[in-house]
């Protein structure tokens, strides 16, 4: 049986505990570089301590397998750490993965602020409606949690350059040398480090560079952390999961999923969610943070200034800028970025099992410039890393999605047993109409979630 | 003294009546001021902490130079929402910038004295190593294992070679140098069980940011699909691109002209800079001739060494055994980097404020710039009691008595 570690530098920079149960943790000063460059100092907490005393408070609460769950290690050997939550003898699967790009930190911090979220809400002496429907889900599913799932190049993003995107595996990309291709007499080599985790599946895989500088291995699962993941999808088969992602607001659905009629309703399902969630969070002005709402407010102020008699339109300019940033976009990849990926993760469990898989890309911090009315109309697309303030606004406009799916994940199986009086009231069959009933019903009841979360 | 440029609300504005004070700008219902760091230890003492914009007035010229008034109010405003509340966690980057320059005045003097005070300033260059060493790679690199180590240098050695090889300069010697290190380090790597490594250099994928026009939609969704950032400027676009594929796009009519040999630089300015800030760095980086070009390739390749000699250092102490096979091998390459860096620093100033005016008396000029680092320290130390950061607060502790000893290596010059 595996440990877990005491201290591994496996840090996530956003979190703060909220939860009295977790208080005793404490955050570490860590520097972060930029390549070749300047550092900053963030104040982070231990992943991994943090995923071992929600293993603690699970297990007591008994959702939690007992057993500390690696799924495998990554190329340097570090642990791909797991945790299973839930009911471990229900069929109804789900997988939620954070972390697969090295640069996205902000996809590792929302898998696992979900796990936290649902093992420290759950009381298994349910009482209000809320509390019952956590219940609902942990006892009727088994949720796979891995947030951290290419722990090589996350920890390389902290040490050496915070914008490295993929695994630190060596390997041969195969690629014929150019002719004259020559630097001091010495032949280009052709071992690299570096595998994009997300182009490495067993799924249409090509072997090349990408335009992105990006290898995709030189064959399908090259890469220890992709084995692991596979081999957990396919010995799982999950109903539904999602691959979080950062940089461009988006839910991306598989490509092969095109023609499926029940993902066009889980998709809309999603959508729904999403918006209403980030209204909620507007009207309680919590959506981008702290900082931002200050800032908005000084420039909405100065937009007054600028132009008086023209307030109608600033404020629906203004309504247009915060939505470039977060506006989430829905489809396939071909459809929102205009091509489509290969070997990538969410369309390899998608193969594996037919169900609510899907990649949802978290949005990033969004610029001040915005705020300017000299600059709406420049379609510039500037990041950066999600300021500490606009995490839990993201977190939040994602739960309601996030549960849904775990909802309509196990509703097939509850058709069959019978299982949920609410989806026998609605439906009752099985055929395709009666299924699109029955998601809409899943993601419906998320729909006033935040309503008192907030 | 040290000047901080600060933002004053009228309370502390009334607190400073009796500490001069120099009015930059009247911003919201203060004024950004110019303040000592005695005024600020005497506003802490107060319980009236001063949201600090910029360490120094060269900073704050800097950052708005050429902006219009209500641009410069509008950095200021960024400034105090993303920046000032957080100062502390630039204090490190900060200090290191300060070492760095020391190092570089200090690799210039012994350049230029060959006599007795060049021994003293070999010793200072390398107590200033040392303290870039435990405010760098210390922290940086400490929990990394032998191996993660020897793997980093490869890949650095691989990618100065590849820089070196597109510098104009004849590197030639250089280049030789690194493939030998680069041999040394597989050979361990590989006896460590590690074959796949044996054979040395590795293939790295060199990015810079460029500006290439024309731009076109083709080039905005190609951008966006990569989730690239992404700045539209003229009839082009700024952007990381790989220098290996910079001929395809002459081939599809485009024109490139490089602006940042790191495109990390890059990615940090279009996040943290306003607009016109960046337009206006974009324009001075338009045209840029040869020479300047070449300092910064210079001041670019001199990170990357910085960055191998540190890496080196770390690898060398986790070493078991010192001054046997690998112990001195590694040894005898830090000595060489060492040498190399200083050479480079001593030849371009590099990270030296330009234009930079080479003074008769060096040693002077790096006395100035020392007791600036230490005042640095001083000031950070006190924000750090102030705010609760032990932590980083015993690290200060330990830099300001390093630096006491710095001092008095120079004085002795």
């Amino acid at each position: 049986m595996a440990i877990w570690p005491t201290r591994d530098f496996l840090y996530h920079v956003y979190h703060r505990n909220e939860f009295d149960s977790l208080q005793d943790w404490q955050p570490h000063d860590v520097s972060v570089t930029r390549k070749h460059g300047r550092i900053i100092t963030k104040q982070c907490y231990s992943l991994s301590k943090d995923m071992a005393a929600l293993h603690r408070i699970g297990v007591e609460k008994g959702i939690v397998d007992s057993e500390v769950t690696s799924i495998g290690k990554s190329y340097w050997g570090k642990e791909l750490w797991a945790l299973k939550v839930g009911n471990k003898e229900s069929n109804s699967k789900v997988l939620i993965l954070g972390g697969l790009h090295a640069r996205e930190w902000i996809s590792i911090e929302q898998a696992y602020y979900l796990a936290e979220y649902l093992i420290v809400s759950y009381n298994r002496d349910a009482a209000t409606k809320r509390e019952k429907r956590i219940k609902h889900l942990l006892d009727n599913r088994q949720i796979w949690f891995v947030p951290l799932a290419n722990p090589d190049g996350h920890d390389y993003t902290f040490y050496k350059d915070n914008m490295w995107r993929q695994n630190r595996g060596l390997n041969f990309h195969g690629q014929k040398r150019k002719s004259g291709n020559r630097t001091h007499g010495r032949l280009k080599t052709t071992r690299m480090i570096g595998v994009d985790l997300n182009r490495n599946y067993d799924i249409d895989f090509e072997s090349k560079i990408g335009n992105d500088g990006c290898f995709s291995g030189p064959c399908a699962e090259s890469e220890p952390e992709t084995k692991a993941i596979a081999e957990l999808i396919r010995n799982n088969t999950f109903n539904a999961s999602i691959s979080y992602h950062s940089l461009w607001p988006a839910v991306l659905r598989p490509a092969a999923s095109g023609d499926d009629p029940y993902l066009d309703w889980v998709i809309k399902g999603m959508e729904e969610l999403i918006n209403n969630a980030q209204e909620n969070l507007e009207n309680k002005q919590m959506l981008w943070g702290a900082r931002l709402k200050e800032y908005r407010d000084k420039c909405l102020k100065k937009r007054k200034e600028l132009d008086i008699s023209n307030k109608e339109s600033q404020a629906e300019s203004y309504k247009k800028d915060l939505e470039k940033f977060r506006k989430y976009e829905f489809g396939t990849d071909k459809d929102v970025i205009g091509y489509s990926a290969t070997g990538d993760m969410t369309e390899y469990a998608y193969n594996q099992k037919q169900g609510s898989h899907f990649t949802i890309e978290l949005r990033p911090k969004a610029q001040s410039e915005l705020y300017q009315p000299s600059y709406n109309e420049e379609p510039h697309f500037r990041f950066s890393l999600l300021p500490e303030d606009e995490i839990k606004p993201c977190f939040y406009e994602n739960l309601p999605a996030a549960l849904a799916l775990i909802n309509c994940a196990g509703q097939q199986n509850e058709i069959k047993t019978g299982a949920n009086k609410e989806v026998q009231i609605i439906t009752g069959t099985v055929d395709k109409p009666a299924k699109c009933q029955i998601v809409r019903h899943c993601w419906k009841v998320f729909l006033d979630w935040l309503e008192d979360e907030l | 003294m040290k000047e901080r440029l600060v933002f004053c609300n009228p309370l502390i504005l009334s607190l400073l009546s009796d500490y001069p004070h120099e009015t930059i700008l009247p911003f919201a219902d203060g004024v950004v001021a110019a303040i000592s760091d005695e005024a600020i230890l005497y506003l802490l003492a107060k319980n009236q902490p001063v949201p600090i914009l910029y360490f120094s007035r060269a900073d704050y010229n800097q950052a708005m130079h050429l902006l219009s008034p209500d641009d410069v109010k509008e950095v200021v405003s960024r400034r105090l929402v993303s920046w000032s509340p957080n100062v502390l966690d630039h204090a490190l980057s900060w200090l290191c910038q300060g070492e760095q320059q020391c190092l570089s005045l200090a690799a210039l003097g012994h350049h230029q004295n060959q006599t007795e005070k060049a021994e003293l300033l070999t010793e200072y260059v390398d107590s200033k190593l040392d303290l870039l060493f435990s405010l760098l790679a210390k922290k940086l690199y400490s929990h990394l294992e032998r191996t993660t180590l020897l793997l980093l240098l490869l890949e650095g050695e691989s990618e100065l070679i590849e820089e070196l090889s597109l510098a104009e300069s004849n590197q030639q010697q250089e280049v030789a140098l690194r493939q030998q290190f680069a041999s040394e380090l597989a050979a361990d790597l590989q006896k460590g069980g590690y074959p796949e490594f044996g054979d040395g250099l590795l293939h790295i994928i060199l990015t810079r940011g460029y500006y290439i026009a024309p731009h076109d939609a083709d080039m905005s969704s190609h951008l966006k699909s990569l989730r690239a950032p992404y700045v539209l400027w003229q009839d082009g676009v700024v952007a990381q691109w790989p220098v290996e594929s910079i001929d395809s796009l002459a081939k599809a009519g485009k024109t490139t002209e490089l602006f940042y040999f790191n495109s990390q630089e890059f990615f940090e300015k279009q996040a943290d800079l306003t607009m016109p800030q960046l337009f206006r760095d974009f324009a001075a980086l338009v045209n840029r001739p040869r020479p300047t070009l070449e300092k910064s390739r210079a001041d670019y390749l001199n990170e990357l060494r910085l960055s191998q000699l540190l890496i080196r250092q770390m690898l060398f102490t986790k070493i078991s055994s010192p001054g046997k096979g690998f112990a001195s091998l590694i040894q005898r390459q830090l000595d060489k980097e060492k040498e190399v860096l200083t050479l480079n620093l001593a030849q371009y100033a590099s990270w030296l404020p330009q234009p930079f005016v080479r003074h008769q008396d060096t040693l002077a000029q790096l006395k100035f710039y020392e007791e600036g680092t230490m005042a640095d320290v001083e000031l950070f130390l006190a924000l750090c009691l102030f705010y609760e950061r032990h932590v980083l607060r015993e690290e200060l502790v330990k830099v300001q008595s390093e630096k006491k000893l710095h001092q008095a290596k120079l004085s002795a010059c």
